[in-house]
Parts: C-alpha cells; sequence; structure tokens
C-alpha cells in the first residue's frame, strides 16, 4: 500500500475512458478535501455516471488514475472499496432475499463487524425496520432505495457515491435521504453526487463541479455562487 | 505502404507457386500403388490441416496478445485466423471424406484425426458466433479472446481422449499421413503443396487484417469525436 | 479469514435464493427426467441389445451423461442470469475482494445443484435402466460424477459469465460449451462403462482417471487467469 504524501482526501488524475472507440472522458483532473460535499454537473451522457463507476472502482479507466488518502486506485481497488459506498439508480438488491439477508450478505462482504446490530440500526434509521424480515421483490421503489441506503452505509464508508439519487424517488424516501446525508455529513462523510437538479445540487454541496464534453469547465466552493446566476453558468457551459 | 507491396507479391507470387504446385502432384508425382489417383487428395487436405492448425494457434497468440495489450490490432489478427481457419477447416472435412469414400467406402469415420478437426470446425464457429453476438466493442475482444484461449487449450484434450478413445477398440481405418512412407517424388510433391498452402494462408491473413484494419478505420472517422 | 467468510457469503447467497425460487433445480430435475424418457424411446431396441450383450452393457452409462451434460448447461445459463437482469452486478463489482472469488462462489453453489440433482436423478437412472448390481464399482461411480461435475462447472461456470452478456444468451452457451466439454464427456462415459459392466480393466480406468483429473485442473486454474476479463464491465 503505497501512500504518497497529500492533503487531499481524493485526488482525480488525468482520467480517461475510450469505450471501444467512442471518448467518453477525457483529462478529468479535481481534488477533494476530506468531509466536503460536492456535486457533479453535467448534460445527459456526458460521462457523469461514467465518472462515478471509475472512481467507485467497477470500470477501469483507459487512462489516468486516482488516490484516496493517498492509496492509487491502480494499485489497491480492494482498499477504495472497502472506503466507500455507492448509491445509484440501481439498488443492487436481490429481489428473492428479504432485506435482512440482503443486507446480512453485504455486510459479510465488506466485513462489518456486529452484524445485526448494525442492520437494526440501519434499517430503524431508513424507516424499515418492520419489513425486515420481508423479500425485496414486494418493496416500492422508494423502499428499494432506502433499503439501499442502508446496504451503501453498513460499513461506514468515509466516501460517499451518490448517482442521481433522487431520481424516482417517493417524497418519503427524498425525507430519509436527505435527512440521512445531514446526519452523514455532521460526522464528516464525503460526499460526491451527480444530478439533473441544480437547485438541490447546489443546496446540499460545498462545490460544484460542471462535466462537459471538454471535461471539468467549472470548478468552484458553492458559497460564491447564487442559484441563479449558477443557472447561467450551466448552461453557457454545456452549450459551448 | 511496406505491408501492400509484399501482399501483392504474395498475391501475384501465388498463381506460379499453385500452378507448380498442381504439376507436381497431379503430373509429378506417381499414382500410389494401392489408392490409385483419389490418393492425390491427400496432397490438398493434409496441408489444410496443418494451416487449420496453424490458424488456430494464431488465434490463441492473438488472444492473449489482445487480453495484456488491449490494442485492436491483435483482436483483428485473432479474428482474420478464426475465420480463414474456418474456409481451411471446412475444405478440409469436405476434402476426407472425398478421400475416404473410394479409401475405406465409407464417407466418414469417427477416426482420430477427422474428429478432432471437427471438433475444431465447431471450436471456430462458437468463436465466431460468439463475436457476432457482442454488441458492446471492449466486450467482443475481450469474451473472444477468453474463448480463442479457452477452445485452444481444449484441441490437445481432444485429440487424445479420441486417440485413447479409439484405441481401446481395433482401429480399421486409420489416415496415414505425414512425410513417412512416401518415396521421394510422393514427398517433393507434399512439401511443395504444403508449402504452396502455407503461403496461401499468409496472403489470406495479410488480406484480411488489412481489411479489417480499414474497417476500423472507417469507424472511427465516421465516429469523429 | 476474511476470503473464506466473503466466499461462503457469496455461496450462501445463491442457495438461500435458489431454495426459495427452485426454479433452475426444478428445471434440471424435470429435464433429466424427460430426457431419460425421450432417449429411451429413441433409442429402445438399441438399449434392448446392450442390455443383453455383457460386452457392451456398460455403454447405457453413456445415456446418464448425455442426459447430465444437457441438464447441466440448462441450469449453468442461469448461474449469472440474475446479477445480469437485476443489475446486481455492480453490487458484486463493489464488493473489497479479487474479482475470482465471484466466479469462486458461483464455481461452489454450482457444484452443490449440480449434485442435488444427481443425487435424485441417479436412482431413477438406476430404475430405468439398469438391471445388474454395480455394488462393487460404485466406488468409481462416485469418483466419476465428482471428475465429471468439477469440470463441468469449471468450464460452464466461465463460459456462462461469457454467454449471460450476448444476444442469443440460452442458445449461446451450449454453442461454446459443448465442444469444449467433449473431452470430458468422453472420459466419464468410458470410466461409467467400467461401472455398469461386469468386467473391470484398473489401468484403463487409471489412465482416464488421470486424464480426467488433468482435464479438470487446467480448467480450474483458467479463471484465475481469465475471469478478471469476463467480468469487467
Amino acid at each position: 500500500m503505497n501512500k504518497t504524501e497529500t492533503d487531499n482526501y481524493l485526488e482525480v488524475k488525468n482520467l480517461s475512458k475510450i469505450f471501444g472507440r467512442r471518448k467518453v472522458l477525457s483529462d478529468i483532473n479535481f481534488f477533494l478535501g476530506k468531509g466536503e460535499f460536492v456535486t457533479v454537473f453535467g448534460p445527459n451522457g456526458v460521462g457523469k455516471t461514467t465518472l462515478i463507476k471509475i472512481l467507485s472502482t467497477i470500470l477501469n479507466p483507459t487512462k489516468g488514475d486516482f488516490c484516496l488518502e493517498g492509496v492509487s486506485a491502480k494499485r489497491d481497488p480492494v482498499f477504495i472499496r472497502q472506503n466507500i459506498g455507492v448509491l445509484s439508480h440501481n439498488p443492487y438488491l436481490y429481489p428473492d432475499l428479504t432485506a435482512y439477508e440482503n443486507l446480512r450478505f453485504f455486510s459479510h462482504l465488506f466485513s462489518v463487524e456486529k452484524v445485526d446490530e448494525r442492520i437494526d440500526y440501519l434499517l430503524e434509521l431508513v424507516g424499515l425496520s418492520e419489513r425486515r424480515f420481508d423479500l425485496v421483490r414486494t418493496f416500492s421503489r422508494g423502499m428499494q432505495q432506502r433499503i439501499a441506503i442502508a446496504r451503501a452505509l453498513l460499513h461506514e464508508p468515509a466516501l460517499i457515491f451518490l448517482d442521481e439519487p433522487h431520481s424516482g424517488l417517493d417524497p418519503l424516501a427524498v425525507e430519509v435521504l436527505d435527512e440521512t446525508i445531514g446526519g452523514l455529513r455532521k460526522s464528516g462523510t464525503t460526499f460526491i453526487m451527480t444530478t439533473h437538479s441544480l437547485e438541490k445540487g447546489l443546496v446540499l454541496a460545498d462545490r460544484a463541479l460542471i462535466l462537459s464534453a471538454k471535461g471539468v469547465v467549472f470548478n468552484e466552493p458553492t458559497k460564491d455562487v447564487k442559484v441563479g446566476d449558477f443557472k447561467d453558468i450551466y448552461l453557457k457551459q454545456v452549450s459551448g | 505502404m511496406k505491408s501492400s507491396k509484399i501482399l501483392s507479391i504474395l498475391t501475384i507470387a501465388l498463381v506460379p507457386v499453385f500452378l507448380a504446385a498442381i504439376y507436381l502432384v497431379f503430373f509429378y508425382a506417381p499414382i500410389e500403388a494401392s489408392l490409385g489417383f483419389s490418393q492425390k487428395i491427400f496432397y490438398f487436405h493434409v496441408p489444410l490441416s496443418w494451416n487449420a492448425l496453424l490458424a488456430f494457434t494464431a488465434v490463441f497468440i492473438g488472444s492473449i496478445g489482445y487480453l495484456r495489450t488491449e490494442k485492436k490490432s491483435y483482436e483483428i489478427a485473432a479474428r482474420a485466423a478464426a475465420e480463414i481457419g474456418l474456409l481451411f477447416t471446412t475444405l478440409v472435412l469436405i476434402t476426407g471424406p472425398i478421400w475416404a469414400k473410394p479409401a475405406w467406402g465409407a464417407w466418414w469415420m469417427w477416426d482420430v484425426r477427422l474428429t478432432t478437426t471437427l471438433v475444431l470446425w465447431l471450436l471456430y464457429v462458437g468463436y465466431l458466433m460468439l463475436g457476432g453476438a457482442v454488441e458492446e466493442e471492449g466486450k467482443k475482444g475481450r469474451f473472444s479472446a477468453v474463448y480463442g484461449i479457452v477452445a485452444f487449450v481444449d484441441v490437445p484434450l481432444v485429440f487424445f481422449s479420441i486417440r485413447w478413445w479409439r484405441s481401446i477398440h481395433p482401429v480399421v481405418f486409420e489416415f496415414r499421413s505425414g512425410g513417412m512412407g512416401l518415396d521421394g517424388q510422393m514427398q517433393v510433391a507434399f512439401f511443395f503443396s504444403l508449402f504452396a498452402f502455407t503461403l496461401l494462408f499468409a496472403a489470406l491473413m495479410m488480406l484480411r487484417i488489412k481489411i479489417g484494419q480499414a474497417e476500423e478505420e472507417v469507424i472511427s472517422l465516421k465516429e469523429g469525436s | 479469514m476474511k476470503t473464506f467468510k466473503q466466499l461462503y457469503a457469496l455461496i450462501e447467497k445463491d442457495i438461500i435464493a435458489q431454495l426459495r425460487t427452485k426454479d433452475m433445480l426444478s428445471a434440471m430435475f424435470i429435464f433429466i427426467l424427460l430426457a431419460f424418457v425421450i432417449l429411451n424411446f429413441g433409442f429402445f431396441e438399441v438399449l434392448e441389445v446392450i442390455k443383453q450383450n455383457p460386452k457392451v452393457v456398460g455403454s447405457v452409462g453413456g445415456l446418464l451423461w448425455v442426459a447430465l451434460i444437457f441438464a447441466a448447461v440448462l441450469g449453468l445459463n442461469r448461474t449469472f442470469v440474475l446479477e445480469k437482469d437485476e443489475g446486481v452486478m455492480d453490487g458484486l463489482l463493489l464488493a473489497p475482494f479479487d474479482r475470482s472469488l465471484i466466479y469462486w462462489g458461483k464455481f461452489i453453489s454450482n457444484i452443490i445443484f449440480l449434485l442435488i440433482i444427481q443425487v435424485l436423478s441417479l436412482p431413477v437412472f438406476i430404475l430405468f435402466f439398469i438391471t445388474q448390481s454395480f455394488a462393487s464399482q460404485a466406488w468409481l461411480l462416485i469418483i466419476t460424477i465428482i471428475l465429471g461435475d468439477l469440470g463441468i462447472v469449471a468450464v460452464g461456470t466461465l463460459l456462462s459469465a461469457i454467454s449471460v452478456n450476448t444476444r442469443a444468451r440460452d442458445l449461446m452457451l451450449p454453442i461454446l460449451f459443448f465442444p469444449v466439454i467433449i473431452p470430458l464427456l468422453i472420459g466419464v462415459v468410458k470410466l461409467s462403462s467400467f461401472v455398469f459392466a461386469p468386467q473391470s480393466n484398473l489401468v484403463t480406468i487409471r489412465v482416464w482417471l488421470q486424464f480426467l483429473g488433468v482435464y479438470d485442473i487446467i480448467f480450474l486454474i483458467m479463471p484465475f487467469l481469465v475471469f478478471d476479463f469476463v467480468v469487467e464491465d
């Protein structure tokens, strides 16, 4: 495990991804400090989900690398995976297993200690304790996403990826999600989120990034930006 | 370009080489005593067979190369070898029975070499069908490469399992091939024919790879950026 | 050790899911029964002759393995279907372990499922097709089944990870699988002929057992080298 001295919690260096002949990401560079919440904005197809997939080690980059706490993803992807949680459009749950069985399965994969206690706590957090022994197949989408939140948090990851997490959620699920994020922010968890909602993305974030076909074209703290102005900035950057 | 010059020379050279081979096979080499004229198919059958195996080895090497380097050129080469190999293998399976019928009275028998060739044919077909059934570019290359390796490793296993299986029962029919048992003139014809077919294989490979690379260029130009 | 716990979790997950739906197990079992019946009608006279002739009575073992291999392909096809259809594969890819562990988890689950099917269908096979006792050669049958299963599942799991990603998904696996499994098929049929026959030839048996062993070792090493490339997104 080669650690390089750095202040930055997450460092993304020259990340590129080519699918066959299509260049989806080119030369992505940015840094993240511990505890920061950054929202990545960008039009459909610009590569936001691809970026998340690469940073969560699901995909390998064609070029470039990134480091978490100084540990290179190329050299030690297992370390990265142990420290991140991912909440995506897909809840990553097995429909024929109960909520409890799903969570227990992932707990064992992530070497979670005191499994039952942790599962109880998280199910309570997302408000689904009574449904613990029901098959996930019987859950609504909002409920599945709430279990997915629990799944992502089982191993207390220090960095959490949210890939358009609010899409398709019922109001209760949105509330649970926002409350959970709020609680985690207080305890210093780092977040990267992608979203189509300019407002929500800005409100939650410390920093905003805009991704276009040219790469990262905007990277500023949100406290300096007003929502109305941001909309103009965004439209200008993505149509240029 | 250098490679297209080589290809042109090869292609032009093929004509006299094959004419010479045909002459040697049909006029120079004597008619074999027991089997008669039909034995001559052996001069085509065996070189085709050796080159089919050579092609399969090329698929194997190309597959390993692609997995290690992710360079498209390896994938193109492997696929080219598979197509040409399939062609040659098909010809082996056609010339085999043509020889077998006058020689032993049956169109087909489950002897070691012919059966192994049949399995080789099936492996080639599987490889090419797999390539056609995967849409995503990166996956296509990787899956084909993995199967190329698995299939290649399988061939010796197939050969030996059939050989030992058949050795329990008395071997009634077996193709005697190779340079053994051939007298001087036949050997000349045989090895020259082998040379001719290997040249043909090389030319077809170069041609097919060039076409493959051209296809790649066209598509990447189309998709632009 | 952490890896064993993770492996156990993977296997447990597949077993629970399968015991709950039983779709793979029931399909495979019914299929084998049907295969026995259909093969019986397809080769009725041949089977009658075989049963009478002590020299070839052992070859009835071939019937067992034909039915088993077709049923195995049916079952193996479903190995990664769940992950692929529900999109859960990424969930597994996020787990902090070497990707080949996914393969071994599936491998062991598949072996368990195949063994369950074999335990259930073997008595039926004996009932339908075996007239003489083979108790003294039962040991050979057990070893043959174990060696056969290892090879079938090793190759099948690897190839099904590929075929689940193709367009003609259900058809692709048999096309890729059958040519590769031929050496193993020859081996297990050969050994089965000694199980169900009155005479025995220990030298030949040993050669074929070794052959199956080599086949299994080769295809058990293969995933270590290539599975990462198959499962990468």
